[in-house]
């Protein structure tokens, strides 16, 4: 079987991953505002998908030599695809603003003003265009093509063609940017709630902005730069620079795709073809608002708390005593968080209390991408001052993250803290943290090996696992990666993590081709794994052989997957679902049968060539029985999902797994189970009260030996 | 904190041929310890020493962050302080002609001193690396066994019979002198395993005949290719079994990788560029050794010399004992070897060290110096072996041209001079060698050879085992009592002449005397 046939182009696949995500903001059964937010989201996916992975492959396309995908496609031929898909996409989310979501929410009394002001409406916005829009609003005239002004990568415009003279005369376009402190101002009306988009207020007062001209028409429109651009770290003296030259760079990198109103007229496009060097066929028709990610204020709406989801509070882990000490804790066993069912607090408090403890001598942690006001980073700076060996490496290179990164690296940097930037060519993605201690047994290492990023934000919505472990292996493997990542010691052998791109694919395969052998031999087999992605054709050749073997196969593959299933003679064993839901999945775990004693791993890694050639990460074994039956749980619920779980046909498609209405929702099950446990064990626990003692009275008991 | 837990941690850096390493352990049980942490930086000082003889002055820097950098590590992760850390260097350093200005420039720039590990120390450390896993094989006490490491510069042996070090030898040949010497761009060249085949078996012929080999013997092996090529690297238990590697697969390797492009080996073995050079050269010599000792596998351990250096550092003291007994062990195999009477030889090693202890009542010894003089003593007729004409000059060049185990070449060199001056003149103005060494060992061959000289007089009779001897000092007179009814006068005669010496050192005549329980005995 050649290569179309054993694997989807990747592109087209994730484009059918947002398109499952646009079914989410159709879907009635969804809070009217998360499907406004699921809307937004496909929006801002496909904002990405177009900086990185259409605008590499516009440079595939001007490469001497053009390599064919796995999927057989040259760069042009997947653009062309490409271009095509999007196009359909496209329409599909203006469909559901308009059709679906507006009526809806028009319904729910919250009103979208989709048509020209009316004098009333020109009336009330009469002081917001003085005070707000006037003073910030610049017209920019283009007089030449050479002197175009530069337009923001993903900034809405509007583009004005004005008459210059008498006709015949050409005309000449004038371009207002339309990002301000607000996309979206809300009308006074009597009955209801209404927002008007900046761009209608500004074609309302245009006689006010281009006073004397005659504006042949107003389009809005918007473009998408190439954010995929080579970072040339091999000549790179500093990496920190070479990355904010990179940032400079994406402002006028060229352009991989133009939004324009549908209305546009052929002269208007022809002008903005022209000026920003762009194919006519990167030019995407919209019919409607440019920039569908800034419906987001709508999701953020104050109150209207009936058209969102129920509060499902992060739950207290139930293996944890936030009351205990966290060191001996997870010296007693492994703990497995369960994000976001379960709270992300114990690590924050594990890397705090750290901080101050006396008896912890390093802290070492990779940061991937962090929020602008990480408490972990905060706890990081504490150690430092108290004059712990703190080591931070700080990934520079996560994408669009970058500049956050680079301030926080100089920060920690000058707080002490001993700083990397990552490593030459890879991305370092692998979470981990290591605390090492000095305890009355000697040298104890604590680690936080996880699946998702130290971010107490995305710990909120992702589905990750953590986990917490002072498994003496996993702290020298530990040691050994961090001193290998900062450059202090080559690679050596782990003895039970695997690495990448040293040894985790090599360790996935021999997991997989045990697998194979077993089935081979007729014994039981089966492979369950859940996972972001599934790209990397070695892996998938693994599991269409294990699969022809008699392995049993069971995918739960949130996005892009290249691995057709169930198909005779190939994969018919191979079952690929995905969850679309309210909570990111994200988490990375993977189990084999391994004759009757199923060996589990969670990993920072999807299968993919990216992950495995190109970046750092981890493979984690869980050795701990307990964590093993949870994380074989989860699987099993996630794999058994009946309402949020799409199904890959052999054919490419995804079909909702339909069930008869009593179907199981993973992420609600997983909820409610986190909760149940919860609150088992407080009722378990028996309550201890323990009073704050003055400390010297406490002293006075010890030495005298007679209680006061 | 816990100041019980700090003492119980060591950190050691090894400066190699290869690479530049470290390693921190925490002491745990008995006599063993759990590997915290390793470090490994590839720096190619042996491609320097090997071809040159000269560090250059990019690999000194190298070496200098390096050493740095694991010195952060060792104190800033695991709270280490410079004492509990020792480092060494080995060959390279050892054969490198710049090698104190390599030294001292590691020492300015990090406030660490190197210890540069002469062949005996190594072979010390080998000992104490290899032997729990040793003890566990179940003949260890009844079987001979060759313990091989094939390093960089050198291949260190160490031959156990029946659990007695027996000798200790090492030999120029190393994985990457091999490469370099031949040629690192030949390798590939047809033909090439034959020309490396007869660039090894010289040394492999000598090995051969160093050990004499016995059945059964059984060959382990240190060291980081046959590690690899048994996935053991990630080990660190110190006293795990040994894993068994038939020799089918040791040559089956070496044939695989010599003629291989060194980044095609990096990349398909998961290694270094720095590892990946010397993965074939070394398993060929390992299995050209194993094919000429005829033995069908080898045990490899997942010990290194880094064990070695930190059992040391956490138990040293414990092993003085043990290293006396073996250090005397391979003294006496190489007496056989020259065909020393043994039981006379052994007899007067027992009277040397009678006079030594009771000596010590006046005059300070050291340990070593008892294990010096019962060496010289074991091996004081060795030189007859050559020739019975003024032997003890040959004594002197056999004992100092000899590996024996626990010795170092300082202490080697001692033991040879001790011997010399057993008989015949002692030390004058004219023995230009002799007189060329510093005061300290001049002072030490003197006190320990006027003792050897006494204790060859002592030798009663030969028929009968050592005879009891008591000592007393009276009016500048050291008295013998000897225990036996064998006439003294004709030793009596022997000791005026060599007793000369002794008086000289210690201004003491000597005098033989009748024990009086020997009337009664």
């Amino acid at each position: 079987m050649n290569a179309p046939e054993r694997y989807f182009n990747r592109e087209l696949s994730w484009l059918e991953f947002n398109h499952r995500v646009l079914q989410e903001a159709f879907d009635p059964s969804v809070p009217l505002l998360e499907r406004v937010f699921f809307l937004t989201i496909t929006a801002s996916n496909l904002d990405e998908f177009f900086m990185v992975r259409v605008g590499g492959l516009h440079l595939m396309t001007q490469a001497v030599e053009a390599c064919r995908d796995p999927a057989g496609l040259l760069p042009a031929e997947q653009l062309e695809q490409v271009r095509a898909r999007v196009a359909r996409l496209v329409s599909d989310q203006y469909r559901c603003l308009y059709e679906t979501l507006l009526p809806a929410l028009s319904d729910a009394g919250i009103h979208l003003l989709t048509g020209p002001l009316d004098p009333a409406g020109r009336a009330a916005m009469e002081v917001f265009f003085k005070e707000e829009l006037d003073p910030v609003l610049t017209p920019v005239a283009v007089t030449a093509r050479d002197r175009f002004p530069l337009l923001h990568s993903g900034s809405p415009y509007l583009a004005c063609r004005v008459a210059t003279g008498p006709a015949g005369a050409p005309d000449r376009l004038v371009l207002l940017r339309l990002s301000g402190p607000r996309r979206f101002v809300s009308l006074p009306r009597k009955e209801h709630t209404a927002f008007v988009p900046v761009e209608t207020v500004v074609c309302a007062f245009l006689d006010r902005l281009l006073p004397g001209q005659t504006v042949q028409e107003s389009v809005g429109f918007r473009i998408t730069r190439n954010a995929d651009l080579p970072l040339g770290e091999e000549y790179a003296e500093d990496l920190a620079e070479a990355m904010q030259r990179v940032l400079r760079e994406r402002k006028t990198a060229p352009c991989v795709r133009m939004e324009i109103g549908h209305e546009a007229s052929p002269e208007l496009r022809r002008m903005l073809i022209e000026a920003l060097d762009i194919a006519p066929q990167d030019v995407y028709d919209i019919p409607g608002l440019p920039d569908l990610t800034a419906l987001g204020f709508l999701s953020k709406l104050h109150g209207l708390d009936s058209l969102r989801y129920p509060e499902w509070p992060a739950q207290p882990c139930a293996m944890v005593d936030p009351g205990a000490d966290p060191f001996e804790q997870i010296a007693a066993r492994d703990i497995l968080l369960s994000l976001p069912y379960e709270s992300f607090d114990p690590v924050i408090r594990l890397i705090e209390t750290a901080a101050v403890d006396p008896s912890v001598l390093a802290i070492k942690i990779v940061l991937y991408r962090v929020t602008d006001q990480s408490p972990i980073v905060r706890a990081l700076h504490a150690a430092a001052r108290a004059g712990k060996s703190v080591t931070a490496v700080v990934e520079l290179k996560a994408r669009f993250d970058e500049a956050v990164n680079i301030a926080w690296a100089e920060s920690l940097e000058a707080a002490g803290v001993q700083v990397v930037y990552g490593i030459r060519r890879l991305k370092t993605h692998a979470k981990i943290c290591m605390i090492v201690r000095r305890e009355s047994g000697g040298i104890v290492r604590y680690v936080h090996l996880a699946t998702g990023n130290y971010n107490e934000k995305t710990a909120r919505t992702y589905t990750d696992v953590g986990l917490l472990t002072a498994h003496p292996a996993m702290g020298q493997d530990a040691a050994a990666f961090f001193h290998a990542i900062t450059g202090y010691s080559e690679p050596l052998p782990y003895r039970i993590l695997s690495q990448a791109p040293l040894n985790l694919r090599e360790h996935l395969l021999e997991r997989i081709a045990e697998e194979t052998g077993h089935a081979a031999k007729g014994m039981p087999a089966w492979i369950r794994a859940k996972m972001n992605n599934l790209v990397d054709p070695r892996l998938i050749d693994a599991l269409y052989e294990a699969s022809r073997q008699g392995v049993r196969i069971d995918l739960s593959v949130r996005g892009i997957c290249c691995l057709r299933p169930g198909v005779p003679g190939l994969s018919e064993r191979i079952r690929v679902s995905g969850v679309i839901d309210r909570y990111l999945e994200h988490s990375r775990v993977f189990a084999f049968h391994n004759g009757g004693e199923p060996r589990v791993f969670l990993s920072s890694a999807d299968w993919m060539p990216r992950n495995l050639d190109r970046r750092i990460e981890l493979l984690v074994p869980v050795v701990d029985a307990a964590v093993q039956r949870k994380l074989l749980a989860l699987l099993a619920c996630s794999l058994g999902d009946t309402r949020k779980a799409w199904r890959l046909e052999p054919d490419g498609r995804y079909r909702r797994i339909e069930s008869d209405g009593a179907g199981m929702r993973s992420q609600e099950q997983r909820y409610l189970e986190t909760v149940e446990t919860v609150g088992r064990d407080r009722r378990r626990r028996r309550t201890v009260f323990e009073p704050h003692r003055p400390a010297n009275r406490k002293r006075a008991r010890t030495s005298t030996g007679a209680p006061g | 904190m816990n100041t019980t837990a700090l003492s119980e941690m060591v950190g050691m850096i090894e400066i190699g041929s290869t690479s530049v390493r470290a390693a921190v352990a925490q002491r745990q049980g008995r006599r063993a310890f759990h590997l915290l942490s390793q470090l490994n930086l590839p720096i190619g000082l042996g491609r320097d020493a090997f071809t040159s003889e000269w560090i250059t002055t990019e690999n000194t820097e190298r070496c200098v962050q390096a050493v740095r950098d694991f010195r952060d590590v060792l104190s800033g992760e695991f709270g280490l302080a410079p004492r509990q850390v020792r480092m060494v260097a080995t060959s390279a350093v050892r054969e490198a002609r710049n090698r104190e200005q390599f030294i001292d420039r590691i020492r300015i720039a990090t406030g660490l001193q190197v210890q540069v590990l002469d062949e005996a120390e190594v072979s010390r450390l080998t000992y104490l690396a290899v032997r729990p896993q040793l003890r566990r094989l179940p003949d260890f006490l009844r079987t001979n066994i060759l313990v091989v490491e094939v390093g960089g510069g050198s291949t260190d042996i160490l031959l156990f019979r029946r659990g007695r070090v027996t000798a200790s030898h090492v030999y120029r040949l190393g994985a990457l002198r091999m490469v370099h010497e031949i040629g690192d761009t030949t390798l590939r060249a047809s033909g090439i395993l034959g020309v490396l085949y007869d660039y090894v078996s010289h040394t492999v012929e000598q090995i051969v005949a160093a050990i004499h080999p016995a059945t059964p013997l059984r060959m382990v092996v240190l060291g980081g290719e046959p590690r690899m090529l048994c996935n053991l690297n990630a080990r660190d238990e110190t006293d795990a079994a040994l894993t068994p590697l038939p020799i089918e697969a040791v040559e089956h390797a070496a044939r695989t990788l010599v003629p291989m492009r060194v980044e095609d080996i990096g990349r398909q073995w998961g290694m270094t560029l720095h590892q990946a050079e010397t993965m074939g050269p070394s398993l060929l010599i390992y299995g050209a050794i194993a094919r000429a000792l005829d033995t069908p596998e080898m045990l490899v351990s997942s010990a290194s010399l880094r064990h070695g250096v930190l059992t040391d550092q956490l138990y040293g003291e414990d092993w003085v004992d043990e290293f006396r007994r073996q250090t005397i062990s391979s003294a006496t195999a190489l007496a056989r070897h020259f065909r020393v009477d043994l039981r006379h030889a052994r007899r007067i090693a027992h009277y040397a060290r009678a006079i030594l202890r009771f000596m010590q009542n006046s005059v300070a010894f050291s340990a070593k110096d008892e294990v010096i003089l019962t060496v010289a003593s074991l091996l004081h007729e060795a030189g007859m072996f050559v020739s019975a004409r003024a032997y003890h000059k040959h004594t002197h060049y056999l004992i100092a041209h000899s590996d024996i185990f626990g010795l170092g070449a300082h202490d080697t060199m001692l033991a040879a001079y001790v011997a010399r001056y057993h008989r015949r003149a002692s030390p004058r103005p004219t023995h230009d060698d002799f007189q060329n060494l510093p005061t300290e060992d001049r002072i030490r061959i003197s006190k320990l050879s006027a003792i050897l000289r006494i204790a060859d007089c002592l030798d009663f009779d030969e028929d009968a085992g050592p005879v009891t001897l008591s000592f007393a000092i009276a009016e500048s007179t050291l008295q013998i009592r000897a225990r036996t009814h064998a006439p003294l006068s004709l030793a009596q005669r022997q000791v005026d002449p060599l007793g000369e010496m002794f008086q000289q050192v210690y201004g003491l005549r000597v005098l033989l005397l009748q024990d009086p329980g020997a009337e009664s005995a």
